[in-house]
């Protein structure tokens, strides 16, 4: 099987992190090329090493013979529809795979789906499928494939029980995440000499909270400014509520948490109750007493705490076998 | 950190100007030198008076196109009061009410308790309102409802708190609810105030409580305890608040801006 990879790997937002996930999973079971949308990107050496290491091809689709035989998959790539690239794809021989990862339909993504132009449709969770509908207006077959993170990317860390709580949360810097109410959610909690940190941080959100006093407590980081992995390593509760217009698709960066060892604390509903077993790998909370409930249980008992970091580990690890995966996604690519 | 700024503000027109004069009146015999500004068609003894032109008074969301206008005001946090409030004592650090909140909404009745025995507010039956209260977002298991006449908002959240309550109110409008300003304020409460239920009557029942059932009826408040009854349960709980909405004393507020009406002594 030949998977031609529309898009470029990337540490920040879902779908790029997904992807580096998904190359390295695939990698020796198929042979792929990465086509990103600007031809620079063939010059980012961090990524082309990694490439390399795995034994993936990355070119422009100009560079590629005039004949192409195999499966074309954009996740989350919007240029792909809206510039014409699926088009060209198509006409050079490939079949179309196209998953959206948002809740929401991309500019022409609907248009072009009724037209014919994609061959397979995938989905993250039934709650994507959900919003999403593609079987109300089409007949072109669908699969979920989830999400698959490699453990070995993020490391387990035992956090220390004799220092003060950090919480915080990773998400990419969309206002739309983060709710009305969000640092004095946090502050709420009440939690004794408790450190807050956030990544990643924009001058887009820091208008949005720009009522509240951030004070010595709270660390307000740059997108990227450090490694997603040691800034999760840093946290021991992974607190994230959520704006009241957005729906988490899947929830990339809690199991991300969790296999680091941060507990997860997360609103009810999404499709946070297929990755967290409530009350041993994280919380379920349909109510601001209900966080602060467990958030202060976890503050008082260093013990359980660690014994959850640890189950949180073990639960994410589970949620991420590659033989399973890849089982999968080899199926939902054979179009 | 330095105190942040305050004044209160309201809109009063007609005879509300004179009940905005008893007010101010009440406020600074107990010593409060905040500010007030009013927006308001009369000349108001106290007030920095802001002419208010004419607006819609239907359903009383013109509070919210008021907001607008207070927020470019230089404070940092705007108080609004009806214009039938009535201090009794001084009410303090007010501004602790917001618990580092950007705002503070009073919240009043558990609209999800079984034991209520009013089975709707402003024609809406609860069920109806909690589901609309979900509907756009809210989370928390109690959903409160709220009396508007006393509230305090950040001038920088001000904007988004008018457009969090006008979208509420639309979309409750569309549903055939056409509520008063009372329901999108409760719904910007349960939004922006973090912990919702540090800021129900009961945890700020000192600060301010609306006289509602009138307990003082046709009279001024006279700092006296007296019991507030839940609207939606019927339960009673004492509260002694500095700062009496007194709904039903509305003649008495009236009659007080007259230099030679007699006040309480307390």
């Amino acid at each position: 099987m030949k998977v031609f990879f529309f898009g470029w790997p990337s540490y920040y937002g879902g779908a790029d992190t997904k992807a580096v996930h998904l190359l390295k999973l695939l990698s020796g079971h198929v042979d792929i090329t990465v086509i990103p949308n600007s031809p620079g990107q063939l010059q980012e050496s961090c990524w082309t090493q990694r490439l390399d290491e795995w034994g993936v091809n990355y070119a422009t689709l100009e560079s590629l013979p005039d004949r192409l035989d195999g499966v074309a998959l954009a996740m989350c790539n919007s240029p792909f529809l809206s510039s014409g690239i699926y088009s060209t794809a198509r006409r050079r021989g490939l079949r179309i795979v196209w998953s959206s990862e948002m809740m929401w339909h991309h500019p022409f993504e609907v248009d072009l789906i009724k037209a014919g132009a994609i061959d397979r449709l995938l989905y993250v969770s039934e709650i994507q499928k959900k919003a999403l509908n593609y079987e109300s207006f089409c007949d072109v077959p669908t699969r979920i494939t989830g999400n698959f993170l490699s453990v070995d990317e993020f490391p387990f860390v035992e956090r220390p029980r004799d220092l003060p709580l950090t919480i915080g949360r990773l998400s990419r810097a969309d206002p739309l995440k983060y709710p009305e109410d969000f640092p004095v959610f946090y502050e709420a909690l009440a939690l004794p000499d408790v450190r807050f940190r956030v990544m990643a941080w924009s001058e887009e959100l820091a208008q949005k909270y720009r009522w509240h006093r951030f004070d010595h407590r709270w660390e307000l980081l740059a997108p990227e400014a450090e490694p997603a992995v040691e800034f999760l390593q840093s946290l021991d509760l992974f607190v994230y509520t959520l704006g009241h217009r957005f729906t988490e698709s899947w929830g990339r960066s809690t199991v991300e948490a969790m296999l680091t060892g941060a507990i997860p604390l997360v609103p009810a509903g999404h499709h946070f109750a297929s990755l967290i077993v409530h009350g041993e790998s994280g919380y379920l909370c349909s109510d601001f007493l209900e966080f602060q409930s467990y958030a202060r249980q976890l503050a008082e008992d260093p013990l359980a705490r660690q014994g959850m970091s640890r189950a949180c580990r073990r639960r994410a690890e589970l949620l991420n076998d590659p033989e399973t995966h890849r089982a999968v996604w080899l199926e939902a690519l054979n179009v | 950190m330095s105190e942040p700024s305050m004044c209160y503000w309201s809109v009063a027109d007609g005879s509300y100007a004179q009940m905005m004069t008893t007010c101010i009146m009440s406020a600074r015999r107990v010593g409060v030198a905040t500010d007030f500004h009013v927006w308001t068609d009369h000349s108001i003894p106290g007030a920095v008076c802001h002419p208010s032109g004419s607006y819609e008074h239907r359903n009383y969301l013109f509070k919210f196109d008021f907001l607008l206008k207070a927020a470019e005001l230089p404070y940092e946090y705007l108080v609004f009061l009806d214009a039938d409030n009535f201090f009794v004592r001084h009410p303090g650090r007010l501004l602790d009410q917001t618990r580092d909140a950007p705002i503070h909404v009073c919240l009043e009745s558990d609209c999800t308790q079984p034991n209520n025995v009013r089975p709707d507010w402003w024609g809406c039956p609860l069920s109806r309102y909690v589901q609309l209260m979900r509907d756009c977002g809210v989370l928390s298991r109690s959903v409160f409802n709220t009396n508007a006449g006393f509230w305090i908002v950040h001038r920088d959240v001000a904007r988004r708190f008018v457009d969090l309550a006008m979208e509420f109110w639309e979309y409750c409008n569309c549903q055939g609810f056409p509520f008063t300003e009372e329901a999108p304020l409760a719904y910007v409460g349960h939004m922006l105030l973090g912990n919702p239920y540090a800021h129900t009557l009961a945890m700020n029942r000192e600060i301010w409580a609306s006289d509602w059932t009138g307990v003082f009826a046709d009279r001024l408040p006279d700092g006296s305890s007296w019991n507030f009854t839940d609207y939606m349960s019927g339960d009673n709980i004492p509260v002694q608040s500095a700062i009496v909405h007194c709904m039903r004393s509305k003649k008495a507020m009236v009659a007080a801006a007259s230099p030679i009406r007699k006040w309480p002594t307390y």
